[in-house]
């Protein structure tokens, strides 16, 4: 291992940089390394937490023609996680910089066509732009301009003193040990209480910054022009699917807490269809009021529905998977 | 010829026949109280408190029922259909899927316009509805029967064609009390200024917060604010308004002094739209 050049120590140094590389370069290299390697994982970290969302997304993108939405969706996320891992680890080899050159172009294609889309006036998915998920909310433009500059430029340096000849193993190792085990805590996500971790919904939030949408071409919404009544007092949001059975088989409970009195005031929110809405008021007989509002607003709030939220002092208070505990918020009602 | 008897009964003097008429009317009138009185008493526990409401139209036989009334139970989610077509009023129960009939004699109308049904109130079955994508369809005596969405108002409105459209905004209207001190204000206040707010006839929000701006503007007639309303579709793109008045959603109420726009007023400001007037105006 020729770690020392110049008589300085370079833990960071493959065993085959060319001795020619100044130090300079080598470091430059090392912290473009570190900085893409920081923003894959940040990237894959929004998609481990809800890989089902991220396989929406390959399916609304069109990806998923050879293979499956899913299918695609573990192995994007298999390379983000080791390539990543392997980069924050300054592992400049070649071996990791192409594939890391190919994910980057990928991403890069992805949002610039986005973008275009954008900018020609084709309606675009905009509630979780890019690839950071639902974690960040970015217009069009924003994500172009972010995954470029954050993308590129750190790969250009990670190239300027790239290491060929053979791995540097424990790190690979140790990469893989780390990528495995994310791709464990995405399998196991669904089923565990990640939802603070992975929306943008969380207690200690403003509701009323909620937001999707750009200004530029007057699509944006925030969740006040739904439910501006979130500015006073106490209210219990549920965001919910009105075509899904099982939501709809706790009408008769959510009817019994809306009268209730002395509990805060229930409102449900959906993104469902005009005709959904229509069929869930006259199959289901619901008394509470139900406000629509658009899929790019309430997507980034949710991994799966029913979700619900309390807000007091027009701040989230406390979320729910699901329904609430309607016993324990003082409501009449109780859930079986 | 017979010539009446002036000692008969038949012939009392003219004062006893008034305090009897007199008598008799009060009586009447008490009569008449008590049942009011009685009937909102014995109101139903779940049918009752129905409002106007103007999300739907009415057919019957294939053709719009004219002077069709459709009231909306909150607590029950019913719906209760008054027309002169109808013999008795028709009850939708939401909950049930069924469509009922009720005697007009246990249909109660409160002073603000709501409808009660009379505890003691029977009904006959009409048998169920059938929900398909956007209308409700069932048989009334054999007739084919149907409620369905009203197609949305469009473009400029005046607040009585609003009411027109939906009875429901009147309702809301006449129990909004706005802030008398911000009236004053605005009532007083120089410029001329014009408000127009765009709505959608198919957002619940709006059709909670446009009546209460139609209150403040009928308290304010006469004072130099003029206030009109512009309908746009549920697609909200569909019309150009939208893209040149940079509209991001409805309700938005955009305030103009002369020709000048001065500000706007969202969801949440348009819940005390007076007090939020008064706000843009000071600082305009």
């Amino acid at each position: 291992m020729r770690r020392f050049v110049d008589g300085d120590y370079h833990p960071d140094m493959d065993a085959d940089t060319p001795q020619s590389t100044s130090p300079w370069r080598r470091w430059a290299s090392v912290a473009g390394c570190v900085v893409l390697g920081a923003v894959l994982l940040f990237a894959a970290w929004a998609k481990v937490l809800d890989p089902a969302a991220f396989a929406d997304k390959i399916r609304s993108e069109g990806l998923d023609i050879v293979l499956s939405g899913e299918a695609v969706a573990w192995i994007a996320l298999f390379l983000e996680l080791f390539l990543g891992a392997a980069l924050l680890l300054a592992v400049r080899h070649r071996t990791i910089l192409w594939p890391t050159a190919a994910l980057v172009a990928f991403f890069v294609f992805l949002t610039s066509r986005t973008y275009w889309r954008f900018l020609a006036g084709v309606e675009v998915d905009d509630g979780s732009c890019g690839c950071f998920g639902k974690l960040v909310e970015r217009t069009p433009e924003e994500a172009f301009w972010q995954d470029l500059l954050l993308l590129v430029p750190p790969l250009a340096l990670a190239f300027l003193a790239r290491a060929a000849g053979s791995l540097p193993r424990w790190r690979l190792i140790v990469a893989g040990i780390f990528t495995a085990g994310m791709l464990g805590l995405a399998w196991k996500a669904p089923e565990l209480p990640l939802d603070n971790l992975a929306t943008r919904l969380k207690p200690g939030v403003d509701p009323v910054a909620l937001c999707a949408g750009s200004e530029d071409d007057g699509s944006r919404t925030c969740l006040d022009a739904i439910l501006p009544e979130l500015r006073e007092g106490e209210h219990l949001v549920i965001l919910a699917d009105l075509g899904d059975d099982s939501f709809a088989s706790h009408v008769e409970t959510l009817n019994e807490y809306y009268w209730s009195e002395g509990v805060p005031a229930l409102w449900v929110v959906t993104a469902s269809t005009e005709e959904e809405l229509f069929q869930f008021r006259f199959t289901h007989g619901p008394t509470f009021e139900i406000r629509e509002a658009p899929a790019a607003l309430l997507s980034p709030l949710y991994r799966t529905l029913p979700r619900t939220f309390s807000v007091q002092g027009s701040r989230v208070a406390e979320t729910w998977s699901g329904l609430p505990p309607f016993e324990e918020l003082g409501g009449s009602a109780a859930l079986e | 010829m017979m010539r009446r008897d002036p000692a008969s009964p038949k012939t009392l003097p003219r004062t006893f026949r008034t305090v009897a008429v007199v008598a008799l009317l009060g009586l009447i009138q008490a009569f008449t109280a008590s049942m009011a009185a009685a009937q909102a008493a014995q109101a139903d526990a779940l049918f009752q408190d129905f409002r106007p409401s103007g999300d739907f139209l009415f057919e019957l036989g294939g053709s719009e029922v004219d002077g069709a009334e459709i009231y909306r139970s909150e607590r029950s989610g019913a719906y209760l259909i008054l027309a002169p077509a109808l013999k008795s009023p028709l009850l939708i129960n939401t909950r049930g899927g069924t469509v009922e009939t009720v005697s007009l004699l246990k249909v109660a109308r409160r002073d603000n316009g709501a409808i009660d049904l009379l505890a003691d109130a029977s009904f006959d079955s009409m048998g169920q509805f059938q929900v398909g994508a956007q209308e409700l369809t069932f048989q009334v005596k054999g007739q084919a029967a149907k409620l369905k969405p009203k197609p949305p108002l469009l473009g400029f409105q005046t607040a009585a064609s609003l009411v027109d459209y939906n009875p429901s905004y009147g309702f809301k209207s006449k129990s909004y009390a706005p802030d008398a001190t911000s009236l004053r204000a605005l009532a007083a206040q120089g410029k001329d200024v014009k408000v127009r707010v765009y709505f959608g006839t198919w957002c619940p929000v709006c059709s909670r917060l446009v009546p209460k701006v139609m209150r403040v503007a009928e308290e304010l007639e006469g004072s130099k604010l003029s206030f009109e309303y512009y309908g746009l579709p549920r697609q909200m793109a569909d019309d150009p308004v939208t893209d040149e008045q940079k509209l991001n959603g409805v309700p938005t109420a955009v305030v103009f002094v002369g020709e000048k726009e001065v500000g706007r007023l969202g969801g949440r400001e348009l819940n005390l739209p007076e007090s939020s007037l008064q706000k843009i105006l000071a600082g305009s």
